[in-house]
């Protein structure tokens, strides 16, 4: 296979195609290095890559194929991560001016475990600092530019997971999601994601933001393969106390069932206040492919959601600010201006008022199942409500415009959070001006195995995903 | 907690941890406060008494599938 073949496929294709020798490790690596290489300089996406350590990983990876020895399912696949994921004995920078001087004491859980199914990583890619923004800049590494249009945001914080696989330069990225940070770079970048139920992946050496609302999840070319990457990721582990015990669905088994009969809720309000007709209409064109497969769609009426989101900003303000409080006080001129800006507020939240916020949480989660969940197995929405912005419009610092803005573009992600549920977002067709447009499909919690079956239905009767940028 | 948060409060509760603001921030951060706060408490007044947070994960479980 040519390094362009082989880009093209898969991380699921690509697994398949090294276990039946049509192409080796090493030759698959050399293309994802290759291609990272290329496309680097115009998007800005690494941090760093560790060619040669992969390189020799993938070496070893071929002669243990040789002598028959497969390690799992991703055996020789090459990837590269969010540069948030700790390996023991390197520094993660997390986007950070900071964080980038601290090598990590333990190797993250779920690199762990990618590394047990043979999965190669080559490389850490851009984040925005500390995860803490939804757009794609980062001032200490340079803004993330996208790879449909490098003029224009990715989408955060996992901006370099979305646009490296927006490139074809990785065959999956690890992201996490706190207010929307797997599903807007996959919205923005035109790839899928998966933003799990809170307590379904390990979230040990994980670089924290807010404990009670980080998620940690792939970022992929396909549902399937955030599928495969799901079941390898998931499950208890004893290094998370939040982590949940309950046994792991076979993700890939369940995608093969139909979703004929599967009952799909369109909200009537909050998804679709001042969306962008573009938008409405992706979205109104993807129900009809549901249908087609033989779901039901029907209107649902959602609790108010605006208290919810302003909770889980109080929540998430007032942890991130506990974690950051000793940087805050001895190095706030190494943040950037945005993040600063964000976390100082968090240090004057009252503490009755953010244990009132995570007293709501149970409460708004029993009501929105038993009016929502309760009539429909899944909520198909838009990710945004708007039009992908250019990098320079939305690059405005720290003041009161920039934090509308941020509001603005997490205000249709970050109710999963808050709620805890599962979320999978996956292209649901382009804009007249060809960006990406996503949809999100939301289940009851630990139900990721019905969102994954949808949206895999969903790829296999549209083509959407299979487009690439121009280059 | 729906009161309009004041920005010299916000700067001194600041100040008693060590992170010093000028009335520019303070004013932005009050604001903003002032936002959250008042959404949070508009959705609180409803909470039964009893409510705790760790609810959350036993509601997790007995909506999961």
């Amino acid at each position: 296979m040519t390094p362009e073949e082989i880009l093209e496929l898969s991380a699921v294709e690509l697994a398949g195609a090294i276990r039946e020798r049509r192409v080796t490790c090493v030759r698959a690596m050399e293309a994802a290095i290759g291609r990272m290489e290329a496309v680097h300089p115009l998007l800005n996406c690494v941090i760093r890559l560790d060619d040669e350590l992969a390189l020799e990983a993938a070496r070893v990876a071929d002669r243990e194929l040789a002598r028959g020895a497969v390690r799992g399912p991703l055996h020789g696949v090459p990837m590269a991560h969010k540069d948030m994921y700790y390996r023991k004995g390197v520094a993660s920078s997390c986007g950070s001016g900071i964080a980038r001087e601290r090598p990590a004491p333990s190797t993250a859980t779920v690199l762990e475990r990618l590394d047990v199914a043979g999965s190669v990583q080559f490389g850490v890619l851009n984040m925005a600092e500390f995860a803490f923004g939804p757009t794609g800049h980062n001032w200490h590494y340079g803004h993330c530019r996208n790879a449909w249009d490098p003029a224009r945001i990715t989408g955060g914080s996992s901006s370099g997971s979305g646009t490296a696989l927006a490139a074809r330069a990785t065959f999956a990225a690890l992201g996490s999601d706190t207010g929307g940070s797997i599903r807007l770079p996959a919205h923005f970048c035109g790839v899928s994601g998966i933003k799990p139920s809170y307590g379904r992946v390990s979230r040990a050496g994980a670089m924290p933001l807010s404990f009670s609302l980080d998620t940690v999840g792939p970022l992929a070319r396909t549902v399937e393969d955030c599928a495969l990457l799901l079941q390898l990721l998931a499950g208890p582990d004893a290094r998370d106390p939040t982590c949940d015990s309950r046994p792991v669905p076979d993700y890939m088994s369940e995608l093969a069932r139909p979703v004929a009969g599967l009952r799909i809720g369109r909200p009537r309000n909050y998804f679709y206040d001042d969306c962008d007709p573009e938008i409405a209409a992706a979205m109104e064109a993807s129900l009809e492919v549901f249908r087609r497969l033989g779901a039901t769609v029907r209107d649902v009426e959602l609790p108010e959601v605006a208290p919810w989101n302003a909770a889980g900003a109080v929540i998430i303000s007032a942890e991130a600010a506990a974690i950051h409080g000793n940087w805050l006080r001895t190095r706030p001129q190494d943040y950037s201006e945005q993040v600063r800006a964000r976390l100082e507020p968090g240090l004057a939240i009252p503490a009755a008022s953010y244990l009132d916020a995570l007293r709501l949480r149970a409460a708004a989660l029993r009501e929105f199942c038993a009016g929502v969940f309760r009539e429909v197995d899944l909520l198909h929405a838009p990710v945004t409500s708007f039009q992908t912005p250019t990098i320079a419009e939305t690059d405005l610092g720290g003041g009161p415009e920039a934090l509308a803005m941020l509001g603005r573009t997490i205000r249709l992600t970050r109710l999963a959070n808050f709620l805890g549920v599962p979320a999978v977002s996956a292209n649901a067709g382009f804009t007249r001006s060809g960006m990406p447009i996503g949809m999100q499909l939301m289940a009851r919690p630990f139900d990721e195995a019905t969102a994954l079956r949808a949206g895999h239905a969903f790829q296999q009767a549209t083509d959407w995903h299979r487009r690439t940028p121009a280059r | 907690m729906a009161a309009e948060m004041k920005a010299h409060w916000v700067a001194e509760a600041l100040a008693g941890q060590g992170v010093a603001l000028d009335a520019e921030r303070a004013r932005a951060h009050a604001a903003l406060l002032t936002t959250l706060l008042g959404g949070t408490a508009q959705a609180c007044a409803r909470l039964a008494f009893e409510e705790e947070p760790a609810a959350f994960t036993v509601a997790q479980r007995r909506n999961a599938p």
